[in-house]
């Protein structure tokens, strides 16, 4: 009667021990699932009220980029440099031939300064979004906000693209791959080495942000969201050739 | 103690199995991108046989196969396989 006891005793204990067991590893994919779902449900970076065109231009430190996204480096420009206004994107032998895709805004309405929209040439909101027939400010979905008022900060996006969890490894080593193909292609042309028209380097800049926009969209809005915001800007770092050649790649 | 282990051993099969499984959905959706990126056909990618470090024989849903494999330049490369 007593080893009967004993026995059960024992085979309690080992049950015991056992859920304790699974209930600790539980908790602890528990613990590790909230924590992946937390970075990658970070909301959208509050926007900044748009300020008013007639204001004058503040000098805001621009970051000069060299690759687009994954393998940035980020320099900072002296302010004077940023007070000047903005110089037309594309060099002069690419206008004839410039005729950018309708989806895709000219350079020239793509400042520096995308937080700085004036009367002039408003910002082209990105499609899905509502533009406001009183002010001409975008409005509805958060990307199109933080397009229209979040400046370049190219090292927080090389960062962002780095941490992220939305692209695999060999996605993004896929996509670094394009988009050193790509600057080498800015290079050349620039160089006046190629037959590229400015037409054909902004369709495969274009595609090329699609690609990355269409891999982290779902799992990481933020970073999509970043990503179109800087997208103008960056593309007037590539066609200027005095920006181009001042850029380390 | 026996029952210990055993009761041990089953938590973690419970934990490292679907672990293990996240990790190869993880590697197709990833392959699946890559194939994708290089613009070549495939759909989806199914079954993956890892041949080393980042280098993969890549099965699609619509029968193409991909050697798909890090070069030594640093590039990513997708060769069908016949």
């Amino acid at each position: 009667m007593v080893s009967y006891q004993c026995r059960t005793a024992k085979r309690r204990a080992t049950l015991v021990s056992s859920v304790a067991v699974l209930l600790l590893l539980l908790a602890a994919c528990y613990g590790h699932v909230k924590r992946h779902s937390q970075v990658s449900e970070t909301p959208a970076v509050a926007t900044q009220p748009v300020p008013r065109a007639a204001e004058p231009a503040a000098p805001r430190p621009v970051e000069t980029e060299a690759r687009s996204a994954p393998t940035p480096r980020t320099t900072t420009l002296p302010p004077q440099e940023n007070a000047e206004p903005p110089a037309p994107a594309a060099p002069q032998r690419a206008e004839p031939s410039r005729a950018p895709p309708t989806s895709a805004p000219t350079p020239k309405a793509a400042p520096t300064h995308p937080a700085k929209p004036n009367a002039r040439s408003p910002v082209k909101p990105a499609p899905g979004s509502k533009v406001s027939s009183e002010t001409g400010t975008t409005s509805a979905t958060p990307i199109a906000k933080t397009a229209a008022v979040q400046p370049l900060d190219l090292n927080r996006l090389r960062q962002e693209l780095k941490a992220t969890r939305a692209i695999g490894l060999l996605s993004k080593l896929t996509l670094k791959n394009q988009m050193d193909d790509l600057l080498d292609r800015f290079r050349r042309y620039h160089r006046g080495e190629t037959t590229s028209t400015m037409t054909d380097l902004r369709r495969s800049y274009d595609l090329l942000v699609m690609k990355l926009l269409s891999l982290v969209q779902d799992k990481d809005q933020k970073l999509a969201s970043d990503i179109v915001s800087s997208r103008e800007a960056i593309w007037g770092l590539l066609s200027d050739p005095a920006k181009f050649a001042s850029l380390k790649v | 103690m026996n029952n210990l282990t055993l009761s041990f051993a089953l938590s973690m099969a419970f934990v490292v199995v679907p672990s293990r499984a996240q990790d190869d959905e993880a590697l197709k959706k990833d392959l699946t991108a890559v194939i994708a990126l290089h613009g070549l056909p495939c759909g989806e990618v199914v079954s993956v046989k890892v041949l080393a470090d980042n280098d993969y024989d890549a099965s699609c849903k619509d029968g193409h196969k991909y050697h798909v494999y890090l070069s030594a330049q640093g590039r990513v490369l997708v060769e069908p396989e016949k």
